[in-house]
């Protein structure tokens, strides 16, 4: 009797919310980080046009083989216990034009016309942040740089793929359009960009 | 018979022991992807690079015995500018060698931890507790991000953002034969 009366105070407890629920309970904790100061290291004046980004959704399926000597120089492969990593990562190549490249013999300027010769197209930045990654899988001990090594072959597969895709002709393409717009805006009437 | 099956299982047992120490790692790696273009317009005037300590305990959940520590130190990227594609022929206004612009105010375009960016300095964990995860240190390196990314009011980069974007078009302008360029933000 004495039981069943203390079952019936937790739970109602529980359900008013005074006592954690049983599932609760054993959840683990969230590991919170501290809120570290963020130091400024560097501070940089750009002058870049952005004109086109690629997002990209890459599948990384990484395997350390577990292999075992048989005789020295030989080892056999045994796959029950290989290491394996899924990531699945996002990320964004920007692409466009770095305007510091544009010189004073790139610009022809004649009463309301105006011609300007525009730098080639590059890759501008490359964004694979921790955010954008998820672990699908992961068994056995992956060390940081291991871990590191697989974003990096990632974001390279990322560029390469960007780069096949044309991005830097798309790139420069919309820099004309959008230096022939400005030029406009700011008043001249017959604009050629190249 | 009994005796030698044992036999041959012991023998594997140990040379799965004995391979633990030496064992050679080879990485094998399959990608598949997907990918989506998207048009800009952003003009970049200023770049921040911040450094962060990454600091946690793991000793909340009251049935683990025993802490774990990580230290992680990181890197972060951040780009502000201006979104040239706000700018339309009513933000400007001519009137012979004078040019008056309205330009958007400026935003971070981008912020970015390179995964080599991000390094682990000091792990410490009890006897009985696991070493963190690469999911749980990547979980760590977000709320890093996050926090980054709540911090760029605090940090002035937009400001700094719109200064140098005031410099950049009035030289070029200049460049075009205005001789007097006004900027502002709206």
């Amino acid at each position: 009797m004495l039981v069943i009366g203390i079952l019936v105070v937790v739970f109602v407890c529980q359900r008013i919310k005074i006592l954690p629920s049983f599932e609760d309970m054993f959840l683990p904790k969230p590991v919170i980080i501290d809120n570290t100061p963020i130091l400024v290291k560097e501070i940089k004046s750009l002058s870049q046009l952005i004109t086109i980004t690629a997002y990209s959704e890459i599948v990384v399926d990484s395997v350390k083989q577990f292999t075992v000597p048989i005789l020295p120089g030989v080892s056999a492969p045994i796959h029950l216990l290989d290491n394996e990593l899924v990531l699945v990562g996002k990320g964004k190549v920007l692409a466009g034009i770095d305007l510091t490249k544009i010189t004073a013999k790139d610009i022809y300027v004649k009463d309301d016309s105006v011609s300007i010769t525009l730098p080639k197209a590059e890759i501008l930045q490359v964004i694979t942040n921790p955010s954008d990654f998820e672990t699908f899988n992961e068994t056995g001990n992956w060390t940081d740089a291991e871990v590191t090594a697989v974003k990096i072959k990632l974001r390279n597969k990322m560029i390469a793929d960007a780069m096949q895709q044309s991005i830097l002709p798309k790139a420069i393409a919309v820099a004309n359009i959008m230096m022939e717009n400005f030029l406009r805006s700011a008043g001249f009437k017959k604009v050629n960009v190249q | 018979m009994l005796c030698k099956s044992n036999v041959t299982f012991l023998m594997a047992v140990i040379l799965l022991l004995l391979s633990c120490n030496n064992k050679q790692q080879q990485l094998q790696d399959q990608m598949q992807q997907v990918m989506a273009l998207q048009q800009m317009s952003d003009l970049a005037t200023a770049q921040y690079v911040v450094t962060k300590i990454i600091k946690a305990n793991d000793n909340k959940t009251w049935y683990k015995i025993g802490d774990r520590k990580i230290l992680m130190s990181c890197k972060a990227t951040l780009t502000a500018g201006i979104d040239l594609s706000a700018i339309t022929p009513n933000n400007v206004h001519i009137d012979d060698r004078t040019i008056d612009l309205q330009l958007p105010h400026a935003k971070l375009i981008s912020l970015s931890i390179k995964p080599e960016d991000i390094q682990k300095e000091y792990e410490s964990e009890d006897l009985l507790r696991d070493p963190f995860t690469s999911e749980e240190r990547n979980a760590l390196a977000i709320q890093a991000e996050t926090q980054i990314r709540n911090s760029i009011d605090s940090l002035g980069i937009l400001h700094t953002g719109e200064e140098n974007t005031i410099l950049f078009i009035t030289n070029f302008l200049t460049r075009l034969g205005y001789k007097k360029v006004t900027i502002h933000f709206a």
